[in-house]
């Protein structure tokens, strides 16, 4: 570091006294400058040169420079990449303020085996810099990606450390996940390994959870076809391109950045506090016509001291995420590296409930000579969780938060014994607390490595190989002991299973791109592609432990007559032909033309290969004479693509098989293995494919002030591979087709990016991004029957049920409800069928059963309607302050449109009767109708016995949208004068993250609250330090 | 270096193109492997029996109201349970045609196993095709066939005829055929086809309890005829039967025995579901659904406290017979409290049947003891049943034979006026198969053949309105016979019909 320093110091030193010699003659003047950028920070070694000599020197790291002899009326000429260059006449003093070069339009954006000028991009491709995110308390990229890119719909799916989240571009209409690429090289996905176990953790984040986000330089995602055909059969999910940092030349550049952050429960539902509990269970107990058992006395329940335990409180903490990332770069111009390691740690709400992750990661790239280069990007990373039960089991099934709500609030944690206590009334129910004894260890192991090699023989062309594979492993190790009712009853259970997946991946890929004329700009490019893709693993579940000291360490120990063991292997292939070609005329018309040939050995040998083109053309009417002068304007594009992806699923789907099923029948009470016939193969499946419109318009006003673009597209599935019923009495009367059924997606994705503020000591900028999409079902096989309120060419997200109309009240007796009685819900008969002369229901042409208005006595299917649409409307609005050296961020994100039903409400007051057994129940049971509470308007005893499902009601449906106020921060960057230049820059910053959600949703998080146990979501706040040497 | 890559370009380019893509999974086993030997078939004959497990919602024997045992008795006077859900559904006759929830999800799951014919149909001809030796060959083709039998009797039963397809169907599974329902003799020929083949190649005692057997075959097979009113075949069977009493079969002389967890194997049971406490896919559910959850039981083991004998039909269990020793009418809890009537849901609506006796090592629902399916005493009655109803007179045979069960439970020979009259002899035979057989799953087709099962529906319906204010509906004989899912019926596009429902 220091000799470096010492190095450019005295070089600037030697050019000075070099051009001192040169220019004795005439007359001249010292020139002492400083060069800074708007934000008043000095800008390290830009280029100062006097125009029309070759005399010149770079800015000092305080942005000094001094230029000894120039002559008088000379002209100095400021230069930096990333800035406007400036030029002024020569004084003795000079400042130069630099301003970021508005041509934003000229970012390199990634695009697939290879690059293009963010200008010619003529498809619909969405870039996000990493360096805007912020990441206090993210450990995944994908959770702070949430609302980032206009089309691009990620939502979490679970709130615990690590938990899973949901990625759909563009409607998600393909049912696959993106493929997401990293510098070039697909990850494999990994699989999730844990199964055949009495509890399970939270589900996961597989896609984006190995990388450290501060690795990450540019995000663009692929959004239409016309773009993502490139990759061909993989990128019928579209495509997510991460490129992360790369060593640049010039000096080291070490950079620490580190936060901890606390978190804190939120929108956690209200359960009976113990007298009220037991004052509802009598109730209930009246209620169902069973006074008689009533288990406490109304003295009792007056003498009980306190609220009795407060579950929730004893299974949760205050979370803490502390994060420490340090990287270090340098280049010099053979030679470029980036270093980096990472350190997150989260310790999660629910006690004993961790995720933290190491990773560490090398991305060099080496000049040869003139012609060759070369380069590795290597990481590991290595992910440990500890998870807690999670999930809806209900009863003695009941996951930690699950039955923290419920369990019985009249007992302390421990019984007088010091045993954890048991429910009284009903001895099935786990003790909340008795479920933090279980060990649930995941390590997931990923090393992701690829080379390249690039051979340039002439300036215009340029082959470049690639190798690379990505291993990842899993390990999941749980241990269930005694202290638990299940690990009781099982003389515990212990298992160790694991997965490992690994892809390798060699291409070759030639680039020839060439100006000719000053006009036509040609880029073409061609290469071939070979990926195997494989995964083994293995497990072993097994109970009857003699005693639980080993915990799943010593498995042998086990006394288990038959465990559970299994293992699998696979693997398949694909095999590329890839090409490009990009043309440019004059700057305005712009052609891209891709098209992929893959062939999957996931297909039998005469459906194997799928071609998949991709057109798209721009038009940059800026460039036209008669828009030039319109200073208003600074762009304007207008873009139209057409193109296809391919869907080769999960198939298994052309071979015929028989499995193994384990423990099929127990002969002499002992298990035996049977082998049965599986899978019937279809050797004529063919690809899916998807097919994509999209036309779109870019534009920048007032010096790209106010900018943004909207593109509207449409997309169409075609050939969707589905599994078909045959006749039903067959032994396998399913198989594998390419249906004729066809989904349609139309959409409108709008991004908008305004400076509302940019001068010296002030900015603010807003952007803005907005997605609305509707999804169809447009065709049908021929044998399709719609159901009777189904439309036949349908919307996705419909919910569908039964209208309802408050509750039966006092002798109100309905014939259609002939099991619900006075409190139950009023489901309404809407309709009947219309029957022939025989009594016979009669079908319209579509082959539905025709309905008619008006009640026929009977709730059936005909009485379904369309009660909602959950179609989400994502949207969010990002703003960005700066104030001197200060800074701050307003992020809010959310979705305009949702709904859902309130599963653990409906549980809660539809399950009133297992109150009786000591299950608690929401506070909102209170407000229950009874013959004593007439005006109540949550339905009483009977509507668990009216044979009907609220949950295909619109009783407990509600609106969801929301608006998340995910972050909240502010920072202050000291003046690096403060530390004598020694440091080059330390910003000190505080966060909020996930401060509030507006939403009409009465349930835990609209985002998170997915069946009865969700894990509680969180706010977090956080300090942090960003530090540059 | 540049002919290097070049070289390299045209390698790859060859490899891509030359080499057919392949794919591997070895979890996946292919026919060209599979069956080829004598212990392929039996893991074949072993993935038939899978079907018929105690668990699941697609297991014959799940002691849920899905499952055949439960469903059979649950719609008698002779089970009930104090869970809402659909028992009040079921235990009053409540469905029909066209409903839907829970018992429609039921009656779908029973009707759905009708492929069960046709796997186990293919696996014969895999079987009989594969190129092992003629003695396995016979032995797991009679196994498979006995299955299928079995199958296609509880099909029979809850539904009458089903549609079955033919080796020429089931070798086009891609070619939709639309199959009527079989006439009750194309029924009767596959009965007797599959269950004569493996009554004569199956073992009288099986290599293992649980498997298939000579005597389960006939047993199956006489369950069929009885359904069918063949009392002359029925009684030919159940004498071959009797012909194995001694050296296959007996009658134990402790009742409570056959249901105990020592009693494994006994030789009174014919069939058989062998359970383990340790494997949740074999385990017997049946105590756990009647257990409450403050009995005093084995130490790990859990009650849900549902199934009940309702207290009218406990009532008429004479005083001392043993079969009643292990209904309880009370009891003093895990905490000291004594439970009766008065102060516990469950024994509000009824006694609890644990017939099955206590597995010290039952942990949580899962109990050791294995479920009976068919045992010798009912070949006693069978017998004596068939005796009477072809020969239109009690003989001194057909007395004897049930006094024999009625000695064995403590009680006294069938009286004098019992035994006059045909009438009243079948009456005796009825009421005494039901205090045998309770909990076994054979009430329902037992009222059935007598012509009781609608009638006495139609008494609790009655009764319900009448005390309980209840607006039950009443039922005909149409009920003797589940519905037909309508999904069934679409698919055949009509081709199947509908039992005698009218919505």
């Amino acid at each position: 570091m220091k000799t470096i320093h010492l190095y450019v110091r005295h070089l600037g030193l030697v050019l000075s006294l070099l051009l001192m010699t040169v220019s004795l003659a005439a007359q001249t003047i010292q020139v002492k400058g400083v060069v800074k950028d708007k934000s008043g920070e000095t800008v390290i070694g830009a280029s100062v040169q006097v125009k029309g000599t070759a005399s010149g020197t770079i800015t000092d790291l305080d942005g000094n420079f001094v230029l000894p002899d120039v002559k008088k009326g000379s002209v100095i000429v400021v230069s930096y990449i990333g800035f406007v260059t400036q030029e002024k006449e020569a004084s003795s003093t000079m400042e130069f303020i630099l301003s970021e070069d508005s041509e934003m339009l000229d970012e390199v954006v990634v695009v697939g085996y290879g690059t293009q000028k963010k200008s010619s991009i003529s498809g619909s491709v969405a870039s996000v810099k990493a360096d805007e995110l912020p990441t206090a308390a993210s450990a995944s990229v994908g959770a702070m990606l949430r609302g980032r890119a206009a089309g691009m719909n990620i939502t979490s799916t679970s709130a615990n450390p690590g938990g899973s989240m949901s990625i759909a571009i563009r409607g998600g209409l393909s049912g696959q996940a993106p493929l997401i690429v990293v510098d070039g090289v697909p990850q494999v996905s990994s699989k999730t390994v844990m199964a055949g176990t009495a509890y399970s953790g939270g589900e996961k984040e597989n896609s984006l959870i190995n990388l450290n986000p501060n690795d990450i330089e540019t995000i663009d995602i692929l959004k239409d076809a016309s773009a993502a055909a490139i990759y061909g059969s993989d990128a019928s999910g579209g495509v997510i391109l991460i490129t992360t940092k790369r060593g640049k030349t010039g000096k080291p550049d070490i950079s620490y950045s580190g936060s901890v952050a606390f978190q804190y429960m939120k929108d956690v539902p209200k359960f009976l506090n113990a007298r009220d509990f037991m004052i509802e269970q009598n109730k209930v107990f009246d209620e169902l016509g069973r006074g008689d058992e009533k288990r406490y006395t109304d003295e009792q329940i007056a003498n009980f001291v306190g609220d009795g335990t407060d579950w929730m409180d004893e299974v949760t903490r205050v979370g803490i995420v502390q994060e420490h990332n340090l990287s270090l770069s340098a280049g010099t111009e053979q030679t470029k590296y980036l270093f980096s390691l990472s350190y997150y740690d989260h310790q999660g709400i629910a006690k004993n409930n961790s995720m933290n992750r190491i990773t560490g990661r090398l991305n060099v790239d080496q000049t040869i000579n003139r012609m060759l280069k070369a380069g590795i990007s290597a990481t590991f990373s290595q992910v440990k969780y500890h998870d807690v039960p999670l999930g809806n089991g209900k009863q003695d099934n009941s996951a930690l938060i699950y039955s923290a709500m419920t369990f019985i609030p009249t007992v302390s944690v421990y019984d007088e014994e010091g045993n954890y206590s048991n429910n009284p009334i009903r001895d099935i129910y786990p003790n909340p607390v008795s479920l933090l004894d279980i060990t649930d260890q995941t390590t997931s192991r990923d090393l992701f490595v690829s080379g390249y090699l690039e051979f340039k023989p002439i300036e215009e062309l340029t082959f470049r190989g690639t190798v690379g594979f990505d291993m990842k492993d899993v390990q999941a190790d749980q241990y269930i002991p005694t202290t638990t009712k299940k690990g009781f009853s099982m003389n515990g259970q212990g298992s160790k299973q694991n997965a490992k997946t690994q892809m390798n991946l060699v291409n070759l890929i030639g680039t020839y791109a060439k100006t000719f004329g000053g006009r036509h700009d040609l880029n073409v490019m061609a290469g071939v592609e070979y990926k195997k893709s494989s995964w083994e693993g293995m497990g072993i579940v097994t109970s009857q432990f003699p005693y639980d000291g080993a915990l799943m360490n010593n498995l042998g120990i086990s006394e288990q007559e038959k465990p559970t063991i299994s293992s699998n292997k696979g693997a398949n292939e694909m095999a590329s032909f890839i090409s490009r070609l990009n043309y440019t005329f004059d700057s305005k018309y712009i052609l891209t033309v891709n098209l992929r040939v893959d062939g999957s050995s996931n297909f039998s040998k005469e459906h194997q290969w799928g071609v998949f083109p991709g057109v798209s053309a721009a038009w940059r009417l800026n460039e036209e004479s008669w828009l030039k002068n319109v200073r208003w304007l600074s762009n304007l594009k207008l873009r139209a693509g057409v193109g296809q992806t391919g869907n080769a699923g999960n198939l298994t789907g052309i071979n015929s098989y028989y499995t193994v099923s384990q423990g099929a029948f127990a002969p002499n009470g002992t298990l035996a293995n049977g082998i049965a016939f599986s899978k019937l193969g279809n050797e004529n499946l063919k690809w899916e494919t998807l097919t994509d419109y999209n036309i779109g318009v870019d534009f920048g006003f007032f010096n790209n002030r106010l900018s943004g673009s909207v593109d509207l597209f449409q997309r169409f599935r075609k050939d969707v591979i589905l599994t078909r019923s045959l006749m039903s009495y067959h032994e396998i009367n399913t198989i594998d087709y390419n249906s004729a059924e066809v989904y349609r997606s139309r959409g409108v994705d709008l991004e908008l990016h305004s400076v509302n503020f940019d001068t010296k000591d002030f900015g603010w900028t807003t952007d803005v991004n907005f997605s609305f999409y509707r999804n169809h079902t447009t065709e049908r096989d021929p044998e399709f029957i719609p159901e009777v309120y189904q439309d036949y060419v349908e919307e996705w997200g419909n919910i569908y049920g039964y209208r309802t109309d408050g509750l039966i009240q006092m002798d109100q007796k309905y014939t259609h409800l002939p099991s619900s009685n006075a409190g139950s819900i009023l489901y309404q008969d809407l309709y009947g069928y219309k029957l022939d002369g025989n009594g016979n229901r009669m079908r319209d042409s579509e082959g539905r059963y025709i309905r008619l208005e008006g009640a026929d006595g009977v709730l059936d299917a005909a009485d379904m309607v369309v009660l909602a649409n959950s179609t989400p409307i994502p949207f969010s609005i990002n703003n960005t302050f700066r104030w001197r050296n200060w800074d701050a961020n307003i992020y809010l994100y959310g979705s305009l449109n949702g709904w859902k039903v309130n599963d653990l409400k409906l549980q809660s007051i539809y399950g009133i009767e297992d109150i009786t057994y000591g299950v608690n129940a929401l506070e909102e049971v209170k407000n229950r109708w009874s013959p004593a509470n007439p005006n109540g308007t949550m339905p009483g005893v009977a509507e668990a016995s009216s044979g009907v499902n609220p949950g295909s009601s619109d009783f407990f449906l509600e609106k969801a949208w929301y608006l998340r106020l995910d972050n909240v921060s502010i920072g202050y960057t000291f003046p690096s004068k403060w530390f004598k230049n020694r440091i080059r820059s330390v910003r000190l910053y505080a966060s909020g993250r996930n401060l509030a959600v507006f939403t009409p949703y009465q349930g835990m998080d609209p985002e998170t609250d997915n069946g009865i146990g969700a894990y509680p979501n969180q706010a977090s706040f956080a300090i942090g330090l960003d530090v540059k040497f | 270096m540049k002919t290097m890559k070049y070289i390299a370009a045209a390698c790859l380019l060859c490899a891509v193109t030359s080499c057919e893509l392949e794919r591997l999974d070895y979890t996946e086993i292919y026919p060209e492997n599979f069956p080829k030997t004598e212990t392929d078939l039996r893991l074949a004959v072993n993935a038939l029996y899978y079907d018929f497990n105690p668990r699941g919602f697609n297991g014959v024997f799940s002691a849920g109201y899905e499952g055949y045992q439960v469903m059979s008795d649950i719609t008698t006077d002779a089970l009930w349970s104090c869970w809402a859900w659909e028992a009040d559904d079921y235990y009053y006759h409540q469905w029909y045609a066209t409903m839907g929830g829970a018992v429609a999800d039921d009656v779908y799951a029973a009707f759905a196993r009708y492929n069960f014919l046709s796997k186990a149909r293919n696996a014969v001809r895999r079987i009989e095709a594969s190129d092992v030796n003629e003695e396995a060959k016979a032995l797991y083709s009679g196994e498979a066939k006995a299955l299928r039998g079995w199958m296609a009797l509880y099909l029979y039963d809850l539904f009458g005829p089903v549609p079955v397809a033919s080796d020429e169907v089931l070798d086009d599974p891609e070619t939709f055929v639309y199959l009527p329902r079989l006439t009750d003799e194309e029924y009767d020929e596959m009965m007797e086809t599959d269950l004569r083949d493996a009554i004569r190649d199956l073992p009288e005692k099986a290599e293992a309890r649980g498997r298939m057997t000579k005597g389960a075959a006939r047993m199956i097979l006489l369950k069929y005829y009885m359904i069918r009113g063949f009392f002359d075949k029925a009684e030919t069977l159940a004498r071959e039967l009797y012909a194995m009493e001694g050296s296959v079969y007996s009658l134990q002389g402790d009742y409570n025995y056959i249901f105990s967890k020592e009693g494994a194997g006994n030789d009174e049971v014919i069939l058989q579901i062998p359970c383990n406490s340790t494997a949740s896919w074999y385990s017997n559910y049946m105590t756990a659904e009647v257990l409450p959850a403050d009995y005093p039981w084995a130490e790990k083991a859990e009650g849900w406290g549902g199934y009940v004998i309702p207290w009218d039909f406990y009532d008429t269990f004479e005083e001392g017979d043993v079969r009643r020793q292990n209904i309880i009418t009370e009891y003093t809890n895990t905490s000291g409290v004594h439970i009766d009537r008065s102060n516990s849901t469950q024994l509000a609506k009824g006694a609890l049947p644990l017939k099955y006796g206590m597995d010290p090592d039952m942990t949580g629902a899962q109990s050791g003891v294995d479920l009976v399916i068919y045992r010798y005493s009912d070949v006693l009655l069978s017998l004596a049943e068939c005796i009477v109803r072809n020969g239109g007179q009690p003989t001194q045979e057909a007395v004897s034979l049930v006094n024999r069960v009625r000695d064995r439970a403590g009680l006294e020979p069938l009286s004098v006026e019992q035994t006059g009259t045909k009438e009243a002899f079948l009456d005796a035979i009825l009421l005494e198969r039901g205090h045998e057989f309770y909990l076994e799953g054979l009430r329902r087709q037992d009222l059935i053949r007598f012509g009781k099962y609608v009638e006495y529906a139609n008494g609790r319906i009655n009764e319900a309105n009448a005390v309980e204010g209840q607006g039950y509906f009443n039922v005909d004989e149409g009920h003797n016979r589940f519905f037909i899912p309508q999904t069934f019926i679409d698919e055949s596009k009509g081709e199947i019909k509908q039992n005698d429902y009218d919505r």
